[in-house]
């Protein structure tokens, strides 16, 4: 970063961090913590993504998390913080460790009129190896609160680098409009559209059979998508979301349209808490890929396309509680020409103060 | 919530009461409570209604004024401007004829306003001396317990009347006693123990029932928190990076995110219905009043349609309302 940009964002950082100081010393907000820790013992299969060269191995990751919320008259403030170290007993080279960021802020001007900004930082990274991930975001924007609907318009600024793989690094520029619906008590329906461009800084397009490949223009996608979702906060907490994507490319092997479905169902049974999350993403690319053997890995197409989560929690003696997690997941991307399926296994102890 | 449907409630349950439990205590009382509490609530609706287009025709005339100060600035004016400066001073005219007649009309209100109060809030006090009598007296265990929950209700209404007595009095006007708690009421009475066991036993029940709202306003939370903490560590399992088409749309805004904020699948539907405008810390939410046996889940309904980011501030203002109550008990069992 700039170092002028450096100086900006610390003054008003430790101008903000005043400020929520004298909100708190003076008595006017309200605060809330949470953290966990957790270690588990289970086992992975595929842990490389590779559909030739599958293995499995035990695993015994270990989790923390911290949660802050502030809330004053007009402010709320989140934050958390997500850690986690990934080691695999039987292929060590392996192992990873990831973070997760997130700053939420919500500021009501008036009655109706608010702003929102969040701040989403992702890293992972290998420890025994030089590849890594970085993703950033940054979502601000202003909206309405009206009597059965709020519409919300925000700018969205993006980036996401990997460590030994400058290529694929790519920035992200675009903005969404989301209108939430309230339909009925517990159940709301929402609907979004956005537009993102993506500039890869160091990404040359591909061209069959083209020889000077270095002068060809850098990739540059535009990603346009609109998404309605339906959710519905009863005893469980259940929502159900469908994206349709469409990517305008100039490079012809990445464009693509999509359709994706994601479920999430969370509730309480008895004094077990019980998750479950189910995706599936459809994509059709305007070239057929598989002709060509385009195999890119880690590739920013390189998703979990098709998976099912299932996580429990069941708090047994005061704040420790018996966990488990898990996945069934299947990837069937063209771009890369990997077909694999793995699955996880887990169960842990778990610490959780509130 | 709606802060009147408790005491609305309060009243039909005094009516119920009355008529199957109590039929020998505050016989036409009841009615009398009910007839001026509705024509209170009229009353003051429409004065509150009044106020604000009070108000509003203050912003027109103050907006006209500016409109009409900037055109007579100009010496040299043109036919149009002055066209336009009469037509304005003209519509200034009616709005101020509308606001005299407004005003009048304020005023002609205020004093039967003033007069339902003070009958509204002499009855009250008048129940309740009498609930507080009767409960004395009374052997029958069910008879108490039923007295002990009306005078909560009629300690609450009169509490609540006081709380809007500042919307159409002026401070020279009518001097109102302070607000009483119950514990300053029994202590008139504190020489029967009675009385404060079964006071004590319906604090109790209250607090109670505070505590299962607080673990069903939490309970989203949970649930969001317990929700967001797999997709976290999920994301961290695949041996690639986070999806990238497939979350772009996905990635938490954080509006909804949750009581916890970290967002990601849950960001559909966030929201922020009924909401009152400025959070205020320091208001205590009105109790929602069932005498019923209940868990937490039979609360839910409750909170489905306060928005996720403010159940947290709903929390609070029920747990300032569970201090409240304990506060109560504490001074209940020090007068002992």
């Amino acid at each position: 970063m700039h170092p002028t940009y450096s100086r900006i964002c610390a003054k008003y950082l430790s101008i903000g961090c005043l400020g929520v100081f004298l909100m708190v010393v003076r008595g006017r907000a309200e605060q809330n913590f949470s953290a966990y820790l957790k270690t588990e013992a289970g086992l992975e299969t595929n842990i490389l993504e590779s559909d030739s060269a599958s293995r499995d191995s035990y695993t015994t990751p270990v989790w923390s998390g911290l949660t802050y919320r502030l809330t004053t008259k007009r402010l709320i403030l989140n934050g958390n913080a997500t850690g986690g170290l990934i080691p695999y007993t039987d292929y060590s080279a392996e192992n990873k460790a990831s973070v997760a960021l997130s700053v939420y802020g919500d500021y009501t001007f008036c009655r109706s009129f608010f702003a929102t900004t969040a701040v989403n930082i992702f890293n992972k990274w290998w420890c025994k190896d030089s590849r890594g991930y970085f993703n950033s975001d940054w979502y601000g924007g202003f909206g309405f609160r009206m009597k059965n609907c709020v519409p919300v318009v925000s700018l969205i600024l993006g980036q996401n680098s990997y460590r030994g793989m400058r290529f694929f690094n790519d920035r992200q520029t675009g903005g969404q409009a989301k209108i939430t619906f309230l339909i009925a008590p517990g159940l709301t329906l929402s609907s979004q559209a956005g537009y993102l461009m993506i500039n890869y800084l160091n990404r040359r397009i591909y061209r069959p059979n083209y020889a000077g490949s270095d002068r060809l223009p850098f990739q540059c996608d535009e990603l346009g998508y609109w998404q309605v979702g339906l959710e519905s906060r009863r005893l469980a907490l259940s929502g159900l979301n469908l994206k349709m994507i469409r990517v305008r490319s100039n490079n012809d092997f990445s464009e693509y349209s999509g359709a994706s479905v994601n479920y999430y169902y969370s509730r309480k049974i008895g004094s077990c808490y019980l998750q479950l999350i189910a995706d599936v993403l459809l994509k059709k690319y305007a070239v057929d890929l598989s002709r060509y053997y385009l195999y890119y890995n880690p590739d920013p197409e390189q998703n979990i396309q098709n998976q099912l989560l299932i996580g429990w929690e069941w708090p047994f003696w005061r704040k420790l509680a018996f966990s488990g997690r898990a996945a069934v997941m299947r990837n069937e991307t063209h771009f890369s020409g990997l077909y694999y399926d793995k699955w996880f296994l887990s169960f842990g102890l778990l610490y959780r103060v509130e | 919530m709606n802060k009147r449907l408790p005491f609305r409630d309060g009243i039909i349950r005094l009516l119920l009461v009355s008529i199957f439990c109590v039929p020998t205590i505050l016989p036409g009382a009841v009615d009398s409570l009910a007839v001026d509490q509705s024509r209170y609530e009229k009353q003051l609706e429409k004065l509150t209604a009044l106020d604000q287009s009070y108000h509003q025709q203050n912003s027109q005339i103050a907006t006209l004024d500016v409109r009409i100060s900037e055109l007579s600035a100009n010496r040299k004016q043109s036919w149009i401007e002055k066209r336009k400066l009469s037509r304005l001073t003209a519509q200034k005219a009616e709005i101020n004829d509308d606001i005299v007649r407004i005003f009048s009309e304020i005023s002609a209100l205020e004093i039967p306003l003033n007069s339902t109060f003070n009958q509204y809030y002499y009855r009250l006090s008048f129940s309740i001396e009498q609930t507080l009598e009767k409960y004395s007296r009374t052997t029958d265990v069910r008879q108490r317990q039923d007295l002990s929950r009306i005078l909560f209700e009629l300690v609450d209404q009169r509490t609540w009347l006081i709380t809007t007595r500042r919307q159409f009095l002026k401070n020279d006007q009518n001097t109102i006693p302070e607000k009483e708690n119950l514990v300053a009421l029994l202590t008139k009475y504190d020489r029967n123990d009675q009385i404060k066991k079964d006071v004590i036993n319906v604090l109790n029940d209250k607090i109670r029932q505070i505590d299962q709202m607080i673990a069903a306003a939490r309970s989203e939370s949970q649930l969001r928190k317990r929700l967001n903490q797999l997709t976290t560590e999920m994301s961290s399992l695949t041996g690639d990076v986070r999806a990238y088409q497939a979350t772009t749309a996905n990635r938490s805004t954080g509006e909804n995110s949750d009581i916890d904020g970290i967002g990601s699948w849950t960001n559909n539907p966030a929201t922020t219905f009924d909401d009152p405008g400025y959070r205020n810390l320091s208001e205590k939410a009105a109790l929602p009043v069932t005498t019923q046996p209940a868990t937490a889940a039979d609360y839910l309904p409750l909170f489905q349609k306060i928005a996720t980011n403010e159940l947290p501030l709903h929390v609070t203002r029920l747990d300032s309302l569970r201090q409240y109550y304990l506060k109560q008990l504490q001074a209940i069992n020090g007068n002992k």
